[in-house]
């Protein structure tokens, strides 16, 4: 009797979760490739420091005060690029990134400190991907960088392609993210300091900036503020007395969450909220 | 990172952020396009030293498209040139104001006092949603004047709002003890609470800003 081979899964979305899996398992093994070809050796001391790091950076958010405020005073969630146009919110055009990508209905998260320049920003624990682990996705990159900003080693090949190749599962991109920080950074830290890795790696990404090496995660719709997985909400000192803030800043104050606010006097306010980012991971990761 | 690039050879093209109205003044990052090749944009966070933009991040006109789609940034109709010691805020009607560093900040400081300085009028008139909203604008225009945070907070107390009394309070406390802060709120609750002919008359005495809350920033400025 001839024993039928194990049937691939027929649901897209099981397909795309097995790809991932299957993708992950290649990507260990072109970074292992690489490394073993370039002769890098993570110390024991940086992979300690690597594994710390990756499992529990947080997931970031950062946004406007208009964002900010109509979170605070409206929405109470982070709202994919489709929900927002769909709310009437922000009007999402047919040639945005995230249509080419197929990514308008997922929100935005990264596991790094802030590097978008924004005034606000959330910052979620890492919980967050355990409850999205069937339905989100993360990237060893920041997806919007495809399209015009990053050079890809076949430009030939359509970026939402080249994603697909490298979408991970949200349950196990953390894997990866250790092996890139503990191998292709001077210093695992330097991931957090969002200094360039010394190292290229194996996905041959080149141009951008941080948002090159930047892990992303996606979650499909929405993330609603109030769910237990926040960790932190940064906002500027001028903020006090603005309305629209005051409810989710009470909300956090009251529920024990930590409100954290940066000196707003300056034109270098997005340095001194990526400052205080970068501090306060650093001061709860390491 | 981008190499230093000197003020004159760059023109603001608009700014790192998306303002509620609510949340106006406020001093803005600046978003640079290089005159000679406009293809090249540098983006916060920088570092402003020596006439120059140093270690700003370097960015292409795609990226400012996509961070103009995702609603990141604010363009400029028209891009001012930039220069040396200049600071570029946004007034209280959405206008952008680019100055010296030093105007700038005076001419925000001036604001917030006149804003203060109304506040005080309207606490002791009894219209408390006027006072609080002349609170605010001084402390978006003036992040540190701690008077500001107390109005708030005196505010917060007379209208039974314990959870907004606590959140002004965590800011004020930045700046201030915590003995220090009382007592400038109980300053301002003495003057919430019903005046004595005289009391009132002392506070209407003492009004060198009458007049001037129709003014617009920049004709308050010019005073």
């Amino acid at each position: 009797m001839i024993r039928a081979q194990e049937e691939p899964p027929r649901d897209p979305a099981a397909m795309r979760r097995k790809q991932c899996e299957n993708n992950l398992k290649r990507m260990k093994s072109e970074l292992r490739a690489y490394l073993a070809s370039n002769r890098i050796t993570p110390g024991k001391a940086g992979k300690a420091s690597a594994s710390k790091i990756a499992k529990a950076i947080f997931l970031a958010h950062s946004t406007t005060d208009e964002g900010f405020a109509g979170i605070s005073s409206s929405t109470e969630r982070l709202l994919s690029p489709r929900g927002l146009d769909e709310r009437g919110i922000k009007a999402l055009k047919p040639t945005a990134v995230e249509i080419t990508l197929g990514t308008d209905g997922d929100v935005f998260l990264y596991a790094a400190p802030f590097s978008f320049p924004s005034s606000c920003g959330f910052l979620f624990d890492p919980g967050l991907e355990k409850r999205h682990k069937d339905d989100g996705f993360a990237a060893p990159f920041d997806s919007g960088g495809l399209i015009k900003i990053y050079g890809r080693p076949d430009m030939a090949e359509p970026a939402v392609d080249f994603l697909r190749r490298h979408e991970l599962p949200l349950s196990e991109h953390r894997q990866y993210l250790k092996g890139s920080i503990e191998s292709l950074f001077k210093e695992p830290a330097d991931y957090l300091d969002r200094v360039p890795p010394c190292h290229g790696g194996p996905i041959g990404l080149t141009g951008g900036d941080c948002r090159r090496w930047t892990h992303e995660v996606r979650i499909p719709d929405e993330v609603l503020i109030k769910t237990g997985s926040l960790q932190a909400v940064f906002v500027p000192e001028r903020a006090a007395l603005i309305p629209k803030f005051e409810p989710l800043l009470n909300w956090c104050e009251s529920e024990g969450f930590d409100v954290e606010i940066y000196e707003s006097d300056g034109s270098n306010v997005f340095d001194n909220l990526q400052r205080l980012c970068i501090d306060y991971v650093r001061r709860e990761l390491l | 990172m981008s190499e230093p690039k000197l003020l004159e050879s760059l023109e603001i093209i608009g700014y790192g952020n998306r303002l509620d109205e609510s949340s106006l003044p406020a001093i803005v990052p600046p978003l640079f396009r290089v005159k000679e090749d406009p293809g090249q944009i540098l983006f916060p966070p920088f570092v402003l030293h020596g006439g120059a933009v140093c270690n700003a991040t370097l960015k292409g006109q795609a990226e400012l498209e996509w961070y103009d789609d995702k609603g990141e940034i604010t363009l400029f109709e028209n891009a001012i040139p930039a220069q040396p010691d200049f600071e570029l805020w946004i007034d209280p009607e959405g206008n952008p104001v680019y100055e010296r560093r030093a105007d700038a900040s005076a001419n925000l400081t001036k604001l917030a006092r006149k804003c203060l300085a109304d506040a005080r009028k309207a606490l002791a008139d009894g219209k408390l949603e006027e006072a609080a909203e002349l609170a605010r604008i001084a402390c978006c225009s003036d992040p540190k004047l701690l008077d500001a945070l107390a109005i708030a907070a005196a505010l917060a107390k007379v209208q039974n709002k314990p959870g907004r009394r606590k959140l002004v309070e965590k800011f004020a406390l930045r700046l201030s003890t915590p003995e220090g802060f009382q007592a400038m709120v109980d300053s301002y609750l003495k003057l919430l609470s019903p005046p004595e002919a005289g009391n009132r008359a002392a506070i209407r005495s003492s009004e060198p800003m009458k007049g001037m809350a129709a003014l617009r920033p920049a004709e308050l400025c010019a005073r």
